[in-house]
């Protein structure tokens, strides 16, 4: 995990100790894109590092996104589909793709550097991938597109060690503690990828289209970006 | 192209508005259809949890919209109608794909900006949404709403000389203030769900525009378009030869 250089003592911005605990297997995921303060609370000032390093981050995101996209846009990559509130991804092999007769796998691999985009009500943020699966069966469709269900919510900070906002209370001893407590977050969670209902390209966050040519033959395209996928790691 | 023009009906979008948490974004757009990208903090003023709040959503919003825009920029050349334009053909290609922002005030959608022939005269529109808009002066660039349709009348020009509209805008500071009719007002604390009018805030830098028009008003603005005369055909740009519209002769 890249590290951040005020995740140090005594500056303690905790963005890189969110990111890592889904990496060492916790099963909840820390995407946190706003700390959220509350009046009457007491400042702490790893709050005001850690927003200043998801500054640095979501832009740094930004910059390889738009990097990434205008290098493939002048490779003559096909732009296709493309909408507004679809889900974007930028990292390391984010995709994968198997086809078999007309049964499509498609996975997101949550690798260290890979990012999504969600869109919420007009606003975007990066978060990272979570590693899930899916598999669609085109026998009876000649098209679908597949979404990502996602959540926005407020974690509020909290004196009892199980809670998730435990970790929000002060830590500038070296040590959370309890009845210390600051800024709540907002979280975003993607919580599973599904087949839509709808058949509007203009969904939020839809990620894949899948389409069955004239031919029989199956393509995959990225909804956000417009670009078809390759089958494999891509 | 399109951008989240409609975010203003969307208030979910703005998640540290709610109370207690009290980030003014969306006030400040929506309800005082003012367009602050920087808070002035200032020495022995107590600071509100709302504004660092709402610093974080202005930078939010900043990053989205350039997500938005870069994301559909390659986009934007293949609905334009440029062929008929030789000057302009000779430049498609990539390009059209890397806008230069720094020096570049830029229309968001193609359809943002609209011309039509009124008897001798075209009417250039400037729709509602978002806009960037280049400050020579400062070298910056920033986001800004444009929250209602503004339209100029111009002569249509001759073939030798294309025509600049400018984008005349000024930087405001905005005070923080205990009386009630004024915009500082607003910066107050609030956290007890109502304005206390002896709790000062930050104060605001605010982007006003005032005009869209031939003249340029203020130095250091640069133009938003373009209109050229082919001969055969009236051609609205952006300054970097980016087509937005055609009008035969």
């Amino acid at each position: 995990m890249k590290k951040f250089p005020l995740s140090v003592s005594p500056y303690n911005s905790r963005n890189s100790q969110f990111l890592e605990q889904r990496i060492t297997g916790n099963v909840d995921y820390k995407n946190y894109v706003y700390t959220a303060f509350v009046p009457g609370y007491p400042l702490q000032a790893q709050e005001l590092n850690e927003i200043q390093e998801r500054w640095q981050q979501q832009m740094e995101i930004t910059q390889s996104f738009l990097t990434d996209y205008i290098t493939n846009t002048a490779s003559s990559q096909t732009i296709s589909f493309l909408s507004s509130t679809g889900a974007l991804v930028i990292g390391f092999e984010p995709f994968e793709v198997t086809i078999s007769g007309l049964s499509v796998t498609l996975t997101l691999n949550s690798a260290e550097e890979n990012y999504i985009s969600v869109y919420d009500n007009g606003m975007r943020y990066w978060i990272k991938i979570p590693q899930i699966s899916l598999v669609v069966n085109m026998q009876n469709s000649n098209e679908k597109l597949i979404k990502l269900n996602t959540s926005v919510t407020y974690v509020p900070c909290s004196s009892s060690e199980d809670a998730e906002g435990f970790y929000f209370n002060d830590n500038s001893s070296g040590s959370y503690v309890s009845g210390t407590c600051g800024a709540g977050r907002i979280k975003v969670e993607i919580l599973s990828m599904a087949e839509s209902a709808s058949s509007s390209v203009n969904e939020n966050n839809l990620i894949f289209r899948i389409q069955k040519q004239s031919d029989g033959q199956i393509v995959v395209f990225n909804v956000g970006t417009g670009f078809i996928i390759p089958q494999g790691r891509s | 192209m399109t951008l989240p023009n409609d975010i203003l009906r969307r208030p979910a979008a703005f998640r540290l508005n709610p109370y207690p948490l009290g980030s003014r974004t969306y006030d400040a757009l929506v309800k005082n259809k003012s367009n602050y990208f920087l808070l002035a903090f200032k020495p022995g003023i107590a600071l509100q949890a709302a504004e660092l709040n709402e610093l974080q959503e202005i930078f939010n919003l900043n990053n989205t919209l350039n997500i938005h825009f870069y994301s559909q920029w390659p986009l934007v050349g293949s609905e334009l109608p440029i062929e008929n334009h030789e000057q302009l053909s000779k430049r498609q290609g990539i390009l059209y794909k890397n806008p230069n922002i720094l020096n570049q005030n830029y229309p968001l959608m193609s359809s943002q900006i609209e011309m039509s022939r009124i008897e001798s005269k075209l009417r250039i529109i400037f729709n509602i949404g978002w806009y960037t808009v280049c400050d020579l002066q400062l070298n910056r660039n920033y986001w800004f709403y444009n929250f209602e349709l503004k339209d100029i009348l111009i002569d249509i020009p001759s073939t030798e000389t294309p025509k600049q509209i400018y984008l005349n805008h000024k930087m405001e500071l905005v005070k923080s203030s205990f009386i009630t009719t004024e915009e500082g007002y607003f910066f107050n604390d609030r956290s007890n769900r109502f304005i206390n009018d002896i709790t000062d805030g930050a104060d605001r830098i605010k982007l006003v525009i005032t005009s869209f028009s031939e003249i340029n008003e203020v130095d250091g603005n640069v133009p938003i378009c373009k209109i050229i005369n082919t001969g055969n055909s009236i051609v609205l740009t952006t300054l970097n030869d980016y087509g937005i519209s055609v009008i035969d002769i």
